[in-house]
């Protein structure tokens, strides 16, 4: 928190200031917070949850008939929760505010301090240890759920079930789906978005470093919770949940709600704290016009996620007490309405698909003016396409509806605000083609994962005016077509950006290169085999092939064959990756010298140390140009510290 | 595109030299596409020309796969020919790179891309509601009071010139009820050719989606509501349906095949069916739009859609066929 | 603000100092911002429900949009109403007075209020809290009554936050007395800053709740 050597005065009992601030007694390993505790808190809570929601639903009607107390069930996720987050200390702070305690304050020296083994492992206050810890989860949540793809997979090689039980092959489907549409809406934000953010802007810290530590760690238990959904029956409802079905759905079905719920309050913290850092926490001289264009799509992700977000907090609660408390919301026949979920689902489910694309368009922005040598071709329509894209989003959530019967009426609105978000959309790729006029490229592993996105966004992109337009729509429809069409947008866009970014940023990080060699047979191989898994998807589904089925035509059959042998290739491909990641990691010896930076890039976040320090900066910056004046002779981005001599006075808070 | 100068490409060219050289690579490349897509794949693609509403949506898919084609087709040029032409060893030393033109920006090119994409989704928002309009929804679910309907059409069956099926979707089947024929329901859907055709799409449980695929249907099955689309199917054969939406544990297999006739089987299959299912009929709830299943074990009537007392409409004449 | 001179590279201390000003320049823009966006977001929450109470209505699904007979307690509603209403004035009068200057306040006024507006949201969530476990009908009885069991609980969690802002508000002012002073010796720390920058806040906050509160006792008292 603090960074300053004038600790505020200590007060004595009567108010009084003076005296020298009282050194905090260290407590003994096995009190302070940890993981340890966290584990037994999460035990503690869910036992406590699990035996308060007994008492209270034993008698009930609906309990003694199915058996099933969802009750206690979520209950004990609650507490468990709220358990897990207690133990890792992240509840201690504002108990101590109920009692007036400020917040401790940094000893001297603290500025220099590494972050230790432990620190990854606990609740910490440091943005840079936890957009590690979100890099590390991030990548386990990935590939967990990428692992229930393969098996997805592997039913579907035969027309006619084989493999998998069809509840199991619901619960694999559901399990995947849920948990990559849930936890990668961070996958950006989460690590590189608070590494990144205090570092572009020229911060010291984050505006609420507990908040995003909070963010962090709910995310581990919202993970648990819904992979603990498969012990209690797994949710036959998909990633969507929709109403009467997750109503007389089994337990599995609260452990979807309740982590899909934790995790858009993860996302709402995690948001919140990203949007009053960028605004309020910009060094002198980083005007609105001079912030990189990453942090420009950080922001407007984080306002999506801010505003979204909540109405998903609303909508699991409310399937909740419709399945505990046997409220009717979304029952018909007692005044509710199954399509109350739809709106509710899609109105945060549009903008969670831009949640998911900016980022990526962020990322992909920021990379090519390095590896172009060239400024950012139209600034400021890239922003505002990155606005328009933010604001459109929340105005077309019922394309998703056309055939649902809600609203006839209001489906040629809806397909027009639906390709008008074309518009902004397509103003990346203008940026992008003016960026790439004349440039001096350099083909490194992160620009061709960037590539690597705009070409498979294309496609995600004109596949995906088919679905907003009625007719076209028709067809497509809840068939595999719309699951080619987002898994481009999403794997081919987001997660290819973030592999590009973790190539680009981890010596940022670590001082540590990842393998150039092994990241071109990576990216070579996922770029051949992704596309060679989801394009024959399009033509699988506008053949009739509906989505979540473990049955189908058996003149698909070899177009399904090729698909999953083709994600099987991806797996491998995966594997690559981890290899390399483990590899430079952990076995290779330090560097002796720590990779500076690699990529020649103006940007702000190298102007520290690699790693950087404990507070970033030995001094707020001050920024005097913009982080992509390539090839214009501007001065470097900022200089560390005051004004130098000779640099216009900037004042502070412009804009 | 402002630079003059060209401080990178060994081959100099002039910034206007690189646009025409893109600029005809493009034409070409779009001209081909287009005619390919539009001409040579086109009749080919799905859902096939089966019925009217599947006329449409192949239609559809034809014109927005020709618009994609120069779309598509200028990101690949562009960005092949700025690799083939603009590109640096990636072995060669950061520091030795050098930089590119520093451009920022260029507002004629910028407004004209602005404008262009705008103009294109435009015309396509109004190409796409026009198709809609002009198709009687093109064979989408359009709710209980569908804003686009063919002549004939009338909210209360027993007025509607159209032959009414209702589509009661149910964990994990799909049954079919002829209202204008005595509220007769069947397991197996059965239309004739050549004529239009309502599906009056239900539910009595949870969410199911009725998807037609040959024919060109697809409406959601809500509990509690009546989701109504059209359609005239021509060609006499099977038609393939399917649940589009996540229903539950057999969603997988909800699977039915429906047959296209010729008005007069038509009328043979649906007198054998009455007279099959007779005495089945009665136990039957009474037709209605939607049914929910109410606490006292019957189903909500909301007092609507009585059956037509008179002999049913029946088919068109068979003059009506094409 | 005293800074140690020991040892220090020229142009240390003064960057030292530039580097608190800015931070104290960026907790009270922070406060500012989240505390608006808090209520932005808490808006979208309380948007949805307010979204399911028209949306069933207009629907009217089997037409049990309403059973006869189901109202809220009036007793219970006005009475909240009036606790938060009373608890929110209260807070923001006296905040505002604080913080202008214009009227002035000594500190153990606004100790009064804030506790007695934290008392009143508590005493508010209790009451909702305790009025649904007996509210004669069953929650999936009608569509009115599944929005009101889902809603009220909300509303009363909004309560309790309230409460407890100002609880913690209560205690720091307690706790490092200094902190309400408006020109005292550490007027420019940042604990000082974040109170009051906390106090504004929950100035806007308690409005927010109070807001809400009104739109609810429409919805759930006054339409039929």
């Amino acid at each position: 928190m603090a960074m300053d050597t004038t600790a505020p005065p200590a007060v004595d009992k009567a108010g009084n200031p003076g005296g020298p601030p009282a050194p905090r007694a260290e407590r003994p390993w096995w009190l302070a917070p940890n993981l340890l505790l966290a584990f037994v808190g999460a035990a503690a809570g869910y036992a406590l949850g699990h035996m308060v929601g007994n008492w209270i639903a034993h008698t009930y009607q609906q309990v003694q008939g199915e058996g099933d107390n969802n009750h206690a069930l979520v209950l004990g996720y609650l507490f468990a929760t709220f358990g897990w987050l207690a133990g890792i200390g992240a509840l201690n702070y504002p108990f101590q505010k109920l009692f007036g305690y400020a917040p401790p304050t940094e000893a001297e020296g603290a500025h220099e301090r590494k972050p230790t083994l432990r620190s990854y492992f606990s609740y910490t206050l440091d943005h840079k240890v936890v957009g590690v810890q979100y890099l590390v989860g991030m990548l386990v949540y990935f590939f967990v759920a990428g692992l229930f793809a393969m098996a997805i997979r592997s039913e579907l090689l035969s027309p006619t079930r084989h493999l998998l039980a069809p509840g199991t092959y619901l619960e694999v489907v559901g399990e995947h789906g849920t948990m990559m549409m849930m936890m990668m809406t961070s996958v950006i934000l989460g690590p590189f978005g608070n590494y990144l953010v205090p570092l572009m802007i020229g911060s010291r810290r984050m505006a609420y470093p507990r908040l995003e530590a909070l963010s962090f760690w709910i995310t581990p238990a919202s993970f648990i919770i819904l992979l603990s959904g498969i012990i209690v029956g797994g949710f036959p409802t998909g990633w969507t949940g929709y109403a009467p079905l997750s109503i007389e759905a089994g337990q599995g079905e609260d452990a979807y709600l309740v982590a899909f719920g934790l995790m858009a309050l993860s996302m709402i913290v995690g948001g919140f704290n990203i949007i009053c850092t960028v605004i309020n926490y910009r060094a002198p001289g980083m005007t609105w016009s001079r912030l990189p264009i990453f942090v420009w799509s950080m922001l407007v992700t984080a306002m999506l996620m801010v505003l979204a977000a909540p109405v998903l907090v609303a909508a699991t609660y409310m399937s909740l007490l419709d399945r505990t408390v046997q409220t009717a919301l979304f029952d018909a026949q007692h005044g509710g309405s199954s399509y109350l979920w739809e709106n509710l689902f899609w109105f945060f489910g549009h903008p969670e698909v831009y949640i998911l694309a900016l980022p990526g368009f962020g990322i992909a922005l920021e990379l090519l003016t390095v590896f172009a040598r060239k400024p950012l071709f139209g600034y400021r329509t890239a922003v505002a396409g990155m606005v328009g894209v933010g604001t459109l989003s929340f105005f077309v959530w019922q394309h998703h509806l056309f055939d649902s019967g809600m609203n006839p009426d209001m489906r040629p609105v809806v397909m027009l605000t639906t390709e008008l978000i074309s518009v902004p959309t397509g103003i990346i790729y203008l940026v992008a083609i003016g960026t790439l006029w004349r440039a001096r490229l350099r083909l490194a592993v992160p620009i061709l994962f960037v590539l690597g996105a705009l070409f498979n966004f294309l496609i995600g992109g004109i596949s995906g005016v088919f679905l907003s337009d009625v007719p076209t729509d028709t067809v497509a429809h809840g068939s595999f077509f719309v699951m080619a069409h987002f898994h481009y947008t999403i794997m081919g866009s987001l997660l290819f950006a973030f592999f590009g970014g973790i190539y680009y940023w981890l010596p940022k990080m670590t001082g540590r290169q990842l393998d150039q060699r092994l990241g071109k047979i990576h990216f070579w191989t996922l770029f051949i085999f992704f596309n060679s898994t989801f394009l024959p998807l399009f033509a699988i589904g506008e053949l009739g092939m509906p989505r979540r089925v473990f049955e189908y035509e058996k003149a698909l059959q070899s177009l399904n064959d090729w698909v999953s042998i083709s994600a099987y290739l991806i797996g491998l491909s995966m594997l690559i990756f981890v290899y390399n990641f483990v590899k430079t990691m952990f076995i290779d010896p330090r560097p002796t010298e720590p990779v500076g930076n690699p990529w020649g890039s103006r940007g702000l976040e190298w102007m520290t140390s690699t790693p950087p320090v404990a507070y970033n900066f030995a001094h707020v910056p001050t920024v005097v140009s913009s982080p992509y004046e390539y090839g214009t002779g501007a001065r470097p981005m900022a200089y560390i510290g005051g004004e130098p001599p000779g640099v216009p006075p900037q004042h502070e808070g412009v804009s | 595109m402002t630079t003059e100068a060209p401080r990178s490409a060994p081959p100099d060219r002039t910034d206007r030299q690189h646009m025409m050289r893109i600029g005809i690579m493009w034409v070409v490349v779009s001209v081909i596409g287009m005619v390919l897509v539009y001409f040579v794949w086109g009749p080919h693609m799905p859902p096939g020309t089966d019925s009217d509403a599947a006329r449409v949506q192949q239609f559809d898919n034809r014109v927005l796969g020709t618009v994609a084609v120069p779309v598509i087709a200028f990101v690949w040029v562009y960005v092949g020919y700025a690799l083939t032409n603009w590109r640096v060893k990636s072995s060669t030393p950061v520091d030795e790179v050098g930089d590119g033109p520093p451009l920022k920006g260029h507002r004629g090119f910028q407004a004209a891309w602005l404008a262009i994409t705008t103009v294109t989704v435009v015309s396509l928002f109004i190409f796409g509601t026009v198709e809609l309009d002009t198709n009687a929804g093109a064979g989408t679910g359009s709710g209980q009071v569908p804003i686009f309907t063919p002549t004939g059409y009338d909210s209360n069956v027993a007025q509607s010139k159209l032959l009414v099926v209702q589509v009661i979707g149910q964990q994990w089947r799909w049954t079919f009820r002829y209202p204008q024929y005595g509220g007769l329901e069947t397991a197996q859907m059965v239309v004739p050719a050549g004529q239009e055709v309502q599906y009056s799409v239900t539910s009595l449980d949870v969410i199911h989606s009725f998807w037609a695929v040959n024919l060109g249907v697809k409406a959601d099955a809500n509990p509690g509501v009546n989701n109504v689309a059209f359609a005239t199917a021509d060609k006499i054969g099977s038609v393939n349906i399917r649940c589009a939406e996540l229903c539950g544990l057999w969603h997988g297999a909800m699977v039915t095949t429906g047959q296209v006739v010729s008005p007069a089987d038509f009328k043979t299959w649906v007198t054998n069916a009455q007279a099959t299912y007779q005495q089945l009929i009665p136990f039957l709830p009474p037709y209605a739009d939607i049914y929910l299943p109410q606490s006292d074990g019957g189903y909500y009537d909301p007092g609507q859609d009585p059956l037509p007392s008179g002999p049913p409409p029946g088919p068109a004449s068979p003059s009506a066929i094409p | 603000m005293t800074t140690t001179a020991g040892g220090m590279a020229p142009g240390e201390a003064e960057n030292r100092a530039r580097d608190l000003s800015l931070e104290r320049t960026s907790i009270r823009g922070a406060y500012w911002t989240g505390s608006r966006l808090f209520v932005a977001l808490s808006a979208m929450l309380f948007g949805s429900a307010v979204f399911a109470y028209f949306y069933l209505h207009s629907l009217d699904n089997d037409t049990l949009w309403r059973a006869p007979g189901q109202r809220e307690s009036a007793f219970v509603s006005v009475s909240v109403l009036a606790m938060v209403l009373v608890g929110a004035a209260l807070f923001w009068f006296y905040t505002w007075s604080w913080q202008s200057g214009r009227a002035r306040t000594n500190s153990a006024d606004w100790r009064v209020a804030c506790g007695i507006a934290a008392v009143l949201f508590l005493v508010a969530a209790i009451t909702q809290l305790a009025s649904m476990t007996n509210t004669g009908w069953a929650p999936g009885s009608s569509g009115f009554a599944s929005v009101y069991v889902a809603t009220m609980p909300l509303f009363a969690i909004y309560c309790l936050a309230a409460a407890y802002w100002l609880e913690t508000l209560l205690a720091r002012s307690l706790r490092v007395r200094w902190v309400l002073s408006p020109e005292g010796p550490n007027r420019d720390d940042r604990i000082q800053v974040a109170f009051a920058g906390s106090a504004l806040g929950a100035k806007a906050f308690v409005v927010f709740v109070g807001l809400v509160n009104i739109v609810l006792f429409i919805l759930f008292s006054v339409l039929n």
